[in-house]
This record gives structure tokens, C-alpha cells and sequence, in this order.
């Protein structure tokens, strides 16, 4: 009868019992919230930080030869969470007689072997598999998808400072 | 809904009449808030479980990064300090808690037939929260946390006969070193979750199977009957 089974004992649906598991069902909630926001956020956070890079001295201007790309050697300094390392990159720098800057990131846009520059043949080459990029980093032949990638490029006090982003515009 | 949910699930598995032993169990006349601790106990220990394993997605337990890590936790997550806050004092309360549920469980004498075993288990329990804490306090590795364990595991080297060979067994070594660092680390978040959730397991079983015992009578009568 139903009148048995809101005094039943067993039940769980006298008023009593159901307001007690609404209630403790709500404290709950209220509890793994309270935990579960902070704890979400934590595991979530380094997916959402966007770290800032500084640039980088990349030697004398007086080093860059002029309408042919020179290879310049950098130092950067890497946050990897909690351990910081130093390692050595290298950009393409070419300086155009009109004293204009571009420099290229020197891994091969096709699977990122680093390429060099055939000073003979005046044009970049892969050894990888055989790509080559003219001068203005355009591909000329081979496996290559798109021209070089550009890092930022600047002279401060004669010095090159190169930044690992691609230029806007 | 979790009326639905839980029928649902009742229609396939016939899980009733667990919840009811489980939900709706009999207790005794007279319980009251020292009934409480042996819960408080286990949800300080659920809470240290979660927390752990979030700190184990940064910690990093080796003596180059150990520290560091934890700085990064502090510093650079976001609700660090939270976490491991809540991981650094929920230690400590559950030591706090299962100290006073034992203490509880002694005075109203219900270890005595038939939860000899539980009590027994208990203390199983007890030394493995210690163990969870001594193997814990270890990993920020920062001068605290090296010198304790340096000063514990002498203590157990003290020990006649065995003790040498213990404190090399712990240590990993003659030394303190990476060797401890990775031991300990492996001891607290595999060895001893594994053994704790087993133990729990057959105490919380027992503790429903057999009941609450009965709050002690004051007067001199023939004695309360367990609800069972």
C-alpha cells in the first residue's frame, strides 16, 4: 500500500528521509564545486598561458654581409615549467643593399631540416629532400608546402636582434 | 533523477539492497557526533587522494627539479597554493581524525567481540596513514623535509639487530639522496594508495556487515544491545 511505503522503515521516501538526501545531495554539490573549480582550473592552466619571448642578440650589424643571406647564431633562454635551459638558434639574416632586414627561420618549411645557403648557385638548399628556396625564401622546386617562414627582425644599437615570431603584415 | 539513475541501474545489477545496507543501516539509540571521525577520516582521505594526484601532474620527483617544481606549483598554476594547501593541512587533519577515532573506538570499547578484526585493521590503517605522511614530507625536498627524514630513518637505524640494514633499505642507500627521493615518492603515490584502499576496503565492509555497536551504558545494566 502506499501508505505502507512512506512508513516503511527500509524507505527511502518518508518526507524526512527525502528532504535529509535532497539536502545532503545539495551540501555536496556545494563541496565539490567549492573543490572541483580551483582543481579544474589548476589542471587546465598551463594549456591557457601564452608566454612572452624576449628578443634575442644575434651579433654586430657590421657581421651581415649585404644581398646575400648571412647565418647568425643566438642565444635563448628557455622556460620548460620549471626548468630554465640555454640553447643556441641560428636565423638566416639577409641584408638587402637598400639596408632593409628579413630574416628567415632556418628550419625547411617542408619537415624542418635545417637548410643552408649555396653560395655558388645563389639559392637555399635542403639536403633532406632536396628542396630549394630562392633568395626572397620562395620555393623553386621539391616537397616544400609554402616559402620560408620569417622571424622579426630588428637593429638596436648596431646590434642584429632577432625575435622568434613572425613578422606582422 | 538519480532515482531513475539508480533504478535504472538497480533493474540491471540488483544494487538495492547493497544501498540500503549501505544508506539506510540500523544504528543504535544514543550515537552522536563521536560517531562522525571514522567518516571525517575517509573523506580527508578521499580529499588527500584528489588533491595528489593534481600536485603529480607538476610535482617532479627528483633532487635537481623536486624544489623547483614545487615553486612552479606555488608560483606559476593557477589555484596552486590551493591545492596544495589543501593536500599540506588535510595531512595533518587526518592524522588529527584517525587518532581521534581511534581514541573513540577505544573508550566506548568497541573493539571488543566481535570487531576484534576491525580494530586490528585499524591499526593497520593508523600506520599507514603515518606512512603517508613520513614518505610525503619528504618531497618538497627543501631543508625540512631532507633533515626530518634524515633524523627518521636514523631512528629506525637505531633499532637492535635489523636496524642498519633498515635504514639502508629505506634509504635506499648509506645516503639520503635520489634513490630516497624516488622511493618515497613511489611508496606514496602507488605502494601505499593501493594498500589503503585495500585495507579500507575490508574495514568499512566489516564495520557495515557487523554494525555500530552500541554507545556504552553509564548505569549498571545488563548492557545495550547492538542494533544490527
Amino acid at each position: 500500500m502506499a501508505d505502507q511505503d512512506n512508513h516503511d522503515s527500509d524507505s527511502l521516501h518518508t518526507p524526512r528521509r527525502r528532504f535529509f538526501s535532497w539536502a545532503i545531495g545539495v551540501m555536496g554539490g556545494i563541496i565539490g564545486l567549492a573543490l572541483g573549480i580551483p582543481i579544474l582550473g589548476y589542471a587546465i592552466s598551463p594549456a591557457l598561458k601564452r608566454e612572452g619571448k624576449p628578443w634575442a642578440d644575434a651579433g654586430p650589424v657590421s657581421n651581415l654581409k649585404t644581398g646575400e643571406p648571412t647565418k647568425v647564431e643566438y642565444l635563448i633562454e628557455r622556460r620548460d615549467g620549471w626548468i630554465e635551459t640555454t640553447n643556441q638558434h641560428s636565423a638566416w639574416v639577409l641584408r638587402g643593399a637598400d639596408g632593409s632586414l628579413v630574416a628567415y627561420d632556418p628550419r625547411c618549411t617542408h619537415l624542418g631540416c635545417p637548410y643552408s645557403w649555396d653560395t655558388v648557385q645563389k639559392r637555399f638548399f635542403c639536403p633532406c629532400h632536396d628542396a630549394v628556396f630562392a633568395i626572397d625564401g620562395a620555393v623553386v622546386t621539391g616537397p616544400p608546402p609554402r616559402p620560408l617562414d620569417r622571424y622579426k627582425v630588428d637593429v638596436r644599437s648596431d646590434r642584429v636582434m632577432i625575435l622568434e615570431e613572425a613578422p606582422n603584415g | 533523477m538519480v532515482d531513475r539513475a539508480v533504478g535504472w541501474l538497480d533493474e540491471r545489477l540488483g544494487i538495492m539492497p547493497i544501498l540500503r545496507a549501505i544508506f539506510l543501516r540500523k544504528i543504535p539509540k544514543g550515537v552522536g557526533w563521536w560517531y562522525t571521525f571514522g567518516s571525517a577520516t575517509l573523506f580527508l582521505g578521499l580529499m588527500q587522494a584528489v588533491t595528489g594526484v593534481f600536485l603529480a601532474m607538476y610535482y617532479s620527483p627528483t633532487p635537481d627539479h623536486a624544489y623547483d617544481s614545487v615553486q612552479y606549483i606555488m608560483d606559476e598554476v593557477a589555484f596552486g597554493p590551493i591545492v596544495r594547501g589543501l593536500h599540506h593541512w588535510g595531512a595533518s587533519l587526518m592524522v588529527i581524525f584517525v587518532v581521534l577515532h581511534m581514541l573513540r573506538t577505544f573508550i566506548m570499547a568497541a573493539y571488543k567481540y566481535p570487531r576484534e578484526l576491525t580494530w586490528l585493521v585499524g591499526v593497520v590503517l593508523l600506520l599507514l596513514v603515518l606512512a603517508f605522511g613520513f614518505t610525503g614530507y619528504l618531497l618538497p625536498w627543501d631543508e625540512k623535509a631532507y633533515w626530518a627524514t634524515v633524523v627518521g630513518t636514523s631512528m629506525a637505524g637505531s633499532a637492535p639487530l635489523v636496524g642498519p640494514a633498515l635504514l639502508r633499505i629505506i634509504r635506499g642507500g648509506t645516503e639520503l639522496g635520489a634513490v630516497t627521493l624516488a622511493r618515497f615518492y613511489a611508496a606514496h603515490i602507488f605502494l601505499l594508495p593501493f594498500l589503503l584502499t585495500v585495507f579500507i576496503g575490508v574495514h568499512v565492509f566489516m564495520v557495515i556487515k557487523q554494525g555500530i555497536s552500541a554507545p556504552p551504558e553509564l548505569s549498571d545494566s545488563e548492557g545495550s544491545a547492538d542494533a544490527r
